[in-house]
């Protein structure tokens, strides 16, 4: 009977100790899982301002780092969960502007420069065809007088 | 044979060059001229005015923050929340040297605001007790080039009473 209840105990501690060390093990991993992944959204956030600074349009991307930040402060793990892969989608797209934004910015710049480049050639035909298309209207809108004597 | 009065012809040049000169140089100037950001504080409707006066020690009371960025790209926010006296105020240069006591970040694209509902403790001694506590928000950054928060130099602080907390 003693030996039995020896067992039952020794069981008992064992089943115990399992359970506490599993426990300490997950919320361990877990603090160091919601470590790494801000660690990463500031990287990713780093990377999206510097993109920012030198003027490529990252709002899409803002958008889903606005997400992200939300669903690391909730902190719960299904939230953390899906931060991570939040984070795999928005530095997929980080990395194709990273790629692109040379062409990006060459593309915006001569957008730019060809639009005032046009605003300022307006006083310029201005000057010549406005007169020219004067005359022409003055004439067409006379031409059915008759000239008398 | 000329149709058009000269004087009428130069007005109108006169017109068109000052328009095109003026489109283009509004094209080609900086989008942010002043760079800024600002924080504001506002009562727990999210209105200017109406702030609570008389708090209870211990208790969680609501306000709202406005924040906006106008610094050219997209900015990592945090607001401090920290509790102290007239004399560990903020300035321009320097945060309070009270601890910190929750922590709001934000992230805004450049010309974004966003006002936000936040619920604050009354956590203070005893001491404050029949005493005007400042209740101090303070703008953080997240600097690119440094890689660390760094205090904005902008705050915002709500002079409350404190009162102790009725007996339930």
């Amino acid at each position: 009977m003693c030996v039995a209840v020896d067992r039952v105990s020794i069981a008992a501690l064992v089943l115990l100790t399992v359970l506490v060390i599993t426990l300490s093990l997950s919320i361990s991993v877990h603090a160091v899982d919601k470590d790494v992944l801000w660690d990463r959204f500031l990287d990713l956030y780093m990377r999206t301002a510097i993109l920012g600074r030198r003027g490529v349009d990252v709002s899409n991307i803002v958008g889903g780092l606005k997400k992200v930040l939300e669903l690391l402060e909730s902190g719960d793990i299904t939230s953390l969960e899906k931060a991570s892969e939040l984070m795999d989608e928005v530095e997929r797209n980080i990395f194709f502007l990273e790629r692109n934004a040379d062409n990006m910015l060459l593309m915006e710049n001569l957008r730019k420069y060809s639009t005032a480049g046009a605003l300022l050639l307006i006083p310029l035909l201005f000057y010549y065809l406005f007169p020219r298309l004067y005359l022409a209207l003055w004439f067409r809108v006379r031409r059915r007088w008759v000239v008398e004597e | 044979m000329n149709v058009l009065d000269d004087e009428v012809f130069a007005v109108l040049m006169a017109i068109i060059i000052v328009g095109s000169v003026f489109a283009a140089a509004q094209l080609l100037r900086p989008s942010v001229v002043e760079p800024f950001t600002a924080i504001g504080l506002l009562n727990e409707e999210c209105r200017i005015g109406d702030y609570p006066s008389k708090v209870f020690r211990g208790e969680n009371i609501t306000l709202c923050i406005y924040l906006y960025n106008h610094i050219g790209y997209p900015l990592l926010m945090q607001v401090r929340y920290k509790i102290g006296t007239n004399t560990t105020l903020p300035t321009n240069t320097t945060p309070s040297p009270m601890p910190t006591m929750l922590i709001f970040n934000k992230m805004l694209n450049h010309g974004e605001n966003n006002t936000f509902r936040i619920e604050v403790p009354i956590t203070v001694s005893e001491g404050f007790v029949g005493r005007r506590a400042a209740l101090i928000f303070e703008l953080w950054i997240y600097n690119l080039d440094q890689g660390t928060w760094v205090y904005s130099g902008r705050w915002n602080h709500l002079y409350v009473e404190v009162l102790e907390s009725p007996i339930p």
